[in-house]
């Protein structure tokens, strides 16, 4: 069984229901309907016959709410302390049409400050700094981030799989630091054989190949190759993760190394 | 120990070279001199630099060497487009509410925008132009949004002091 409520409100006289549909076809602006008095008027009229089958009107009130609550403020207000002890609250509330109007006042307000920050940022644009021109060099993971992007998912899994065929296929091999004198021996002769071939580009290949390295020997001479790196001695470039490391003395190193030769 | 024309010079240097704006108080710091002398050395550093192609500028604090504006067109022919940043209408509002309302959650921006301000204010912080500042004590705890130096920066202004205030604009609509 369907029951009609009637709502008797500041510019609508009518059933619940009418005022659902007129508030929908705009007829009425939602902002202006106060859904305490709704409410009161509907709780008003079922408490007079308690019937816990008359629980439309309730459905209808809510589509109301939702639509207000849609119409509002999208945000959730924030209430200080203060508001909420404050006792003297004015009978007359603010009406919700002037709310509206105010934050559409505020709203244009910090759009006019927006329009003004444009201007001034536009001003301040015409004033050059030197950093906006110094380009320098640019970091070399640059290059590796444009080749990351360029990859795909299949390019993905079939480097996971070398990965994992490398975990497997070979064993770890452990290099005694403290073994000084053999480290620093590589370092030398690294440098060496880097410092002769320089004005061209060595790889790390040629370094071991040059030398007919052993696994534990190629462990030995990336390490010396690490420690000129850090040092700043010889600067190492690799194109692509996994790809060739090519090494070349630095030019400083070179400048260094070319005045304490002998005449 | 340097003498006022050096200092100045020394000065128009670490300005020249700073990408950011340099306060009189690190330079007094840094050369170990007084900071009356850097504040003196700086009134000179201007006098000296008018009628050339380059200003000082008080910005977030700091001073900044720049190149002046009515020479920009001819600068831009030479460098072609230069690192800038500009900001969508939105971002525009967003930072105006900020400015004058901070710190301020998130929802008391959207209250006033009307809607969901979530993607600007996360590009806001990337372009380090707002920070968290802390907080709300309200329910959920909500973040607190600032603006920072760079924002100062990016107008040009040395302080949100120089700013208009906010009712200045209520009579521009």
């Amino acid at each position: 069984m369907y029951y009609e409520i009637n709502i008797e409100i500041p510019g609508f006289e009518g059933t619940l229901d009418l005022l659902v549909q007129w508030v929908r076809r705009y007829e009425i602006d939602i902002v202006d309907v106060r859904l305490s008095d709704v409410a009161r008027q509907v709780a008003g009229e079922l408490l007079e016959d308690v019937d816990l089958l008359r629980f439309s009107p309730f459905l209808t009130l809510s589509k109301l709410m939702f639509i207000k609550s849609r119409t509002l403020l999208p945000g959730e207000e924030v209430l200080d302390e203060g508001d909420l002890e404050d006792e003297d609250v004015p009978e007359d509330e603010e009406e919700p049409t002037r709310v509206r109007e105010r934050l559409e006042e505020v709203y244009k307000t910090v759009k006019a400050a927006g329009e003004y920050f444009k201007a001034i940022a536009a001003e301040n644009n015409k004033r050059l700094r030197s950093f906006q021109t110094r380009r320098g060099e640019l970091p070399e993971f640059i290059d590796e981030i444009a080749y990351i992007e360029q990859i795909t998912p299949f390019d993905l899994m079939i480097t996971m799989n070398k990965i994992l065929k490398r975990n497997m296929d070979q064993p770890v091999y452990r290099v005694k630091v403290d073994e000084a004198q053999l480290l620093s021996d590589r370092i030398s002769r690294v440098f060496d054989f880097v410092f002769q071939r320089r004005g061209t580009t060595v790889s790390f290949d040629d370094v071991i190949e040059e030398q007919k390295q052993e696994k534990p020997e190629v462990v030995l001479s990336f390490l010396a190759v690490v420690f000129l790196v850090t040092q700043g001695k010889v600067v190492a470039r690799q194109q692509t993760p996994y790809g060739d490391i090519y090494l070349t003395i630095r030019r400083s190193e070179r400048r260094a190394s070319l005045n304490a030769e002998p005449e | 120990m340097l003498n006022l024309n050096e200092t100045v010079n020394v000065i128009q240097g670490i300005l020249f070279l700073s990408p950011l704006p340099v306060s009189t108080k690190d330079i007094a710091e840094h050369l170990k001199i007084d900071a009356a002398l850097v504040e003196h050395a700086i009134i000179a550093l201007e006098k000296k630099l008018e009628g050339g192609g380059l200003e000082l500028m008080k910005v977030a604090g700091g001073f900044e060497l720049v190149t002046r504006s009515e020479y920009s067109e001819h600068l831009r022919a030479f460098f072609g487009k230069l690192d800038s940043t500009r900001l969508s209408r939105a971002a525009l509002e967003t930072l105006s509410i900020i400015t004058y309302k901070q710190p301020v959650t998130r929802n008391e921006i959207e209250s006033v925008r009307g809607v969901n301000s979530s993607g600007v204010l996360k590009s806001l912080l990337d372009r380090g132009l707002i920070n968290i500042t802390g907080k709300s004590e309200a329910i959920g705890r909500p973040f607190l949004f600032s603006t920072t130096d760079d924002f100062l920066r990016y107008l040009g202004v040395d302080s949100l002091e120089d700013l208009p205030a906010l009712d200045s604009f209520e009579k521009k609509f």
